[in-house]
């Protein structure tokens, strides 16, 4: 038998789970960064599965490509020896602009590029969802890992971790919708922001700047922890927009994502944050929530 | 002759244990307990989210939780049925990089209104379960494009993202036709609890 007070206890449930959605689009629309969550938890516990899992399948992979599947690796062999030779040939003219570089920077008393620190990283899992592009990463709060942190290839900018577990992190990818990063267009120098677009990234300049198809974006190293110069990817469109006064740059990733399976955590962090933590303290991002402001 | 009809019972009677023993161990939306229930949740989440997409070529998503929440909505009471939405929103928004509180809002909804409805209609019938589970997969799979659509405009809605929120409602109306096969059974007990 239901009661009276059960119904209306009900019905107001329902209401409010149907005005929920209000309080959803008012918000601002992030992803979680908690590290303690129950949801965080649930992570931990299928962590193992997911690595053994990711250990299997690459095993299976493997072996049928390096052992039983080789019908294009002679031709594949011919294309990089010709790589190859082309590649050495470039080699020895950079070796002698190293030189010269390193001799400008010690005239001009520049201070020498130290390397980063960093984690090599394996992936053990990715979102394919073409909304929301994200992967999962073998290292941790254990190992060093931090929110915010940098990820690259050799190939350049992946993305940048969200949440860390104790033993894996969550990263979301240049092509996500809630990444954003500092750039300079290496041929003019020009410099932007560029923010993920599902597939691709999106850069917004002014109408005046010099750009054209084929440009390569690199790190500013200004601001978000990368260091400078790392390339992000290709003009591959550009078109003006109704307002007369900006083009948009669709930028094309030179990373793979669907391909990468190690990536390297540079343990570098913000440098506009590190300068809002000496002045305000460690705990300043908690007591801006707290109070209410962030 | 008394002693050969109980022996030839007892192969039977293993027969029954086993199968008693592996309708134990399968996995069910309504077990009973509700850790058991939050392992579940854990497994199908680890299925959709990492075994499906590595063993097709093109990475596929599907949706096997939603029609997982939907007979939990039907089966269970109110409460652990409201509880293990949010444990499987969380599972799923701690696993990406949807903005957070997508799949808590709509796995809410969906079961607080399948709560509400669940006593008027007849789930003998296969119609009620269609209707459910597409009414769902479509609202959380709807809801996602509303968001996809607001945070970058139509630019966002692509080809490929179109396919994937089809593809998530089929499969989710595809694997809970299979999973309510049980109450579709002329004895079977009612689904809803009285």
């Amino acid at each position: 038998m239901v009661t009276p007070q059960t119904r209306i206890f009900w019905r107001l449930v329902l209401i409010s789970s149907l005005l929920s959605p209000f309080v959803f689009f008012a918000s601002g629309m992030k992803p979680w960064s908690a590290e303690s969550s129950l949801g965080g938890i649930l992570q931990e516990i299928t962590y193992p599965f997911e690595y053994a899992w990711n250990s299997s399948s690459n095993f299976v992979s493997s072996t049928w490509y390096q052992y039983i599947n080789l019908s294009d690796t002679a031709l594949e062999n011919e294309k990089l020896k010709t790589e190859l030779n082309s590649f050495k040939a470039k080699l020895l003219d950079y070796d002698e602009k190293v030189q010269e570089i390193g001799r400008l920077r010690q005239l001009l008393g520049f201070v020498q590029h130290t390397d980063k620190k960093h984690l090599v990283a394996e992936v053990i899992g990715n979102s394919r969802d073409s909304a929301f592009r994200s992967i999962r990463i073998n290292k941790g709060e254990w190992d060093g890992a931090r929110v915010g942190m940098p990820i690259v290839t050799a190939d350049g900018v992946v993305g940048r971790i969200i949440r860390t577990g104790k033993k894996f992190s969550d990263a979301h990818l240049l092509s996500d919708p809630n990444f954003n990063i500092d750039i300079l267009l290496q041929r003019t120098r020009v410099r932007g922001v560029l923010r993920g677009y599902g597939s691709h990234a999106i850069l917004t300049l002014n109408r005046r700047a010099e750009i054209r198809i084929g440009d390569t974006v690199i790190t500013s190293g200004i601001v978000g922890g990368f260091p400078k110069g790392l390339p992000i990817g290709r003009v591959v469109k550009i078109s003006y927009e109704s307002d007369h006064i900006s083009q948009s740059i669709r930028v094309e990733p030179w990373v793979n994502f669907e391909r990468v399976e190690e990536v390297i955590v540079l343990e570098t962090h913000d440098p506009e944050i590190q300068k809002i933590i000496e002045s305000a303290g460690k705990d300043w991002f908690k007591r801006q929530t707290h109070n209410g402001k962030g | 002759m008394e002693r050969a009809k109980v022996e030839g019972t007892r192969p039977q009677e293993f027969m029954d244990r086993v199968h008693n023993f592996r309708e134990q161990l399968r996995p069910r939306p309504n077990s009973g307990f509700f850790y058991k229930d939050v392992i579940y949740l854990l497994m199908i989440a680890f299925i959709q989210h990492t075994i499906i997409p590595t063993l097709t070529p093109f990475g596929l998503t599907i949706d096997l939780i939603t029609p997982w929440l939907v007979i939990t909505a039907i089966r269970q009471h109110a409460l652990p049925a409201s509880a293990l939405a949010f444990v499987a929103a969380g599972i799923l928004e701690m696993r990406s990089t949807v903005p957070a509180g997508l799949y808590i809002i709509t796995y809410w909804i969906t079961v607080n209104l399948i709560v509400q409805v669940r006593m008027a209609l007849s789930w003998r019938h296969q119609i009620p379960w269609f209707v459910t589970y597409f009414m769902a997969a479509l609202w959380v799979h709807l809801f996602e494009v509303v968001v996809v659509f607001m945070g970058r405009g139509f630019e966002g809605i692509t080809f490929i993202f179109t396919i994937q929120q089809i593809l998530k409602i089929l499969s989710a109306v595809a694997f809970g036709m299979l999973l309510c096969q049980e109450w579709l059974k002329f004895d079977a007990e009612e689904p809803v609890p009285q």
